[in-house]
């Protein structure tokens, strides 16, 4: 490998520039005092959680002893009861609309049926039978007659 | 040289010598790594932010560093890290990611730069060299400037010798022309 010192002559007299007067000399402390800081500052947001550790324990504390003091066990009682008969309430509607369910299911099955007779019946029709009733000529007034009939 | 440095890494790695471990790298590599970094940024503002940059990052991963390349090999990979996404950080932020734009705009810094006092050959070199794209720029300062080794500049830029020897050559090739159209040479 070569004199680094060799090196550094050569890279400074090809390229033309130059640095501020005892650049190189105080370019050290800058460098330093950077990592003194950004090392601070490491160290510092470490220190501020374990710091702030006991004091948010103790918030958390004081937070709790104001939602039992504000909501006491009677209350929370009282709420849980509240929350039972709302339930029991929820779970009967649900027991009425299963049942509504079952009876609209029970129609659906029923006119299934119905359809599957209709469409039974439409096959059985021979062809000429079914042209000739197209073919037929009625008018308006002897359709509402026969449909008022039945 | 080997030898010190595996000494300097394990000064690094203990806690209790490595601030005088960190004080003895910086005088060993600052003036090695300002040049290469400032021959890519040019002016001498961002080249000194950038050699800061560096030596925070040396400083926080030291600990990590596995000792799989050579000391200066890993501290020449971050400064050359450290200098591309600085010049990629002005391009989007100055010049909506244009190429061209940050070209211009380093030779003009040059031009204007108090610090920089070479002659109309030296200015004009400097002018052909910012106009190369980046890589090529910087394989062709560490072999024209720093009489690198091929060996070296792979290990440094992770690359093969045969991509970097092309590289050079075509940066060659575009400063002779650059040279040649502006009458600096024959």
């Amino acid at each position: 490998m070569k004199d680094i010192h060799d090196i550094q002559r050569k890279m400074q007299a090809d390229s033309g520039f130059k640095t501020p007067d005892n650049y190189f000399e105080s370019i050290e402390g800058e460098i330093e005092a950077r990592i003194q800081e950004c090392d601070a500052q490491k160290n510092g947001s470490l220190s501020i959680v374990r710091a702030l550790k006991p004091v948010l324990a103790l918030a958390a504390c004081f937070l709790l002893g104001i939602v039992l003091f504000k909501y006491p066990a009677s209350l929370i009682d009282k709420y849980a009861q509240n929350n039972a008969e709302q339930e029991l309430n929820y779970m009967i509607e649900e027991a009425y609309f299963e049942d509504e369910i079952k009876l609209l299911s029970l129609f659906a099955l029923q006119n299934e049926q119905f359809v599957e007779e209709v469409a039974f019946n439409a096959n059985s029709l021979k062809e000429d039978e079914l042209l000739s009733t197209v073919i037929v000529d009625i008018n308006d007034v002897e359709i509402l007659a026969h449909l008022l009939d039945n | 040289m080997e030898n010190n440095n595996k000494e300097l890494i394990q000064r690094l790695k203990d806690e209790s010598q490595k601030h005088q471990a960190f004080r003895d790298l910086l005088s060993l590599y600052k003036k090695r790594l300002y040049w290469h970094i400032r021959r890519m940024v040019i002016c001498h503002e961002d080249a000194d932010d950038v050699l800061q940059n560096t030596f925070i990052k040396v400083w926080n991963a030291i600990d990590t560093f596995r000792e799989e390349s050579n000391l200066y090999t890993w501290l020449y990979r971050i400064a050359t890290n450290e200098s591309l996404s600085f010049l990629e950080q002005k391009k989007r932020k100055w010049f909506s990611g244009d190429d061209g734009e940050l070209t211009d705009s380093l030779v003009q810094n040059l031009q204007s730069d108090s610090f920089f006092d070479g002659d109309e050959v030296q200015l004009k070199l400097q002018k052909a060299i910012a106009k190369l794209p980046a890589k090529q720029r910087l394989v062709f300062n560490m072999k024209y400037f720093e009489d690198m080794k091929y060996q070296e500049m792979a290990q440094i830029l992770e690359t093969s010798e045969g991509a970097l020897k092309a590289s050079y050559h075509h940066a060659t090739k575009k400063i002779t022309e650059y040279m040649q159209n502006n009458n600096i040479v024959d």
